[in-house]
């Protein structure tokens, strides 16, 4: 499966939160279209004064094509993807990052935007499954239960090569 | 009626030894299959023990959705969006472990599989009753 790397960094007006520090107001009017957004999205990187860069976040060709199609959501997933990765930063978790739709049942047509998040760290997988707690609360935070439903974070830890 | 806990003791049991190879592929892929209706059944069970009104919402019964996903929606409603992600991730394992014939199970899979499922019982007896 081809993977492209949509966004490097949570880039909107939702998402400018700590650590990062904006030097000039945040944009009022929403972009009419996907297209337009993006171009919204480059002009915004020079706007943006980073005092650290975020990890990539790799998305998969099907999770892009509904992030185009519902703009509201890919702004929702770059906020929540901001908080897990100020989260883990502070906690100094190396780690990598893909959103992948997930789906219960071929028969759904629910699909279910999925952070999946591999920790780099050799730590205990009860860690990291208490560390998962703290994440999808994270970033759950706040959202109606309906709009919780098409969205999760997943951990596991890093598949090592040799 | 039957305890799906048990499930979980055969998912132990067969990745660790007894009359089957413990590293055999197949029994590494039904121990994760079983560890997964472990887990979601207990839920299952909580739910229509202490929420049974949430069971039969006629709005949850119009959708076309499987119960996997019910459960999921169920946990989400009651604020345990980390108990639903985690449903998921295991629902996943269990579909890889079933259905994905050309992807490699391991015991590292099942290992995780069967402590996500503990983990998963644990938080639900915590928050559920």
């Amino acid at each position: 499966m081809h993977e492209k790397i949509l966004f490097s960094y949570p880039l909107i007006e939702e998402t400018l939160i700590s650590p990062y520090k904006i030097s000039s107001p945040p944009y009022s009017v929403e972009p009419p279209t996907p297209s337009h957004h993006d171009i919204f999205l480059h002009e915004k990187i020079q706007e943006i004064e980073f005092q650290e860069p975020l990890p990539e976040l790799s998305i998969t060709d099907d999770a892009e094509k509904i992030l185009n199609e519902k703009p509201k959501i890919k702004r929702l997933i770059m906020k929540i993807y901001a908080k897990i990765t100020t989260l883990l930063h502070n906690k100094g978790i190396i780690f990598f990052a893909k959103l992948i739709p997930l789906k219960y049942s071929t028969d759904e047509e629910t699909e279910i935007l999925t952070i999946k998040i591999e920790v780099v760290d050799d730590i205990p997988y009860q860690e990291i499954l208490k560390l998962w707690d703290e994440l999808s609360q994270t970033a759950h935070e706040n959202l109606p239960p309906e709009i919780s439903d098409r969205i999760s974070v997943i951990l596991d830890k890093a598949k090592r090569t040799a | 009626m039957f305890d799906p806990l048990r499930f979980l003791d055969l998912a132990k049991n067969i990745s660790k030894s007894g009359s089957v190879n413990p590293t055999e592929e197949a029994t590494l892929r039904t121990a994760i299959s079983r560890a997964y209706y472990a887990a979601h059944l207990h839920i299952r069970e909580l739910l229509r023990r202490y929420y049974p009104s949430e069971l039969t919402n006629t709005a949850l019964k119009k959708e076309k959705i499987s119960e996997h996903r019910k459960v999921r929606i169920l946990l989400i409603r009651r604020g345990l969006h980390h108990i639903a992600d985690k449903h998921l991730a295991l629902f996943q394992f269990r579909v890889k472990a079933d259905y994905r014939l050309h992807e490699t199970v391991n015991k590292d899979d099942t290992a995780k599989s069967i402590q996500l499922a503990e983990d998963i019982i644990r938080q639900s007896n915590k928050y559920l009753k």
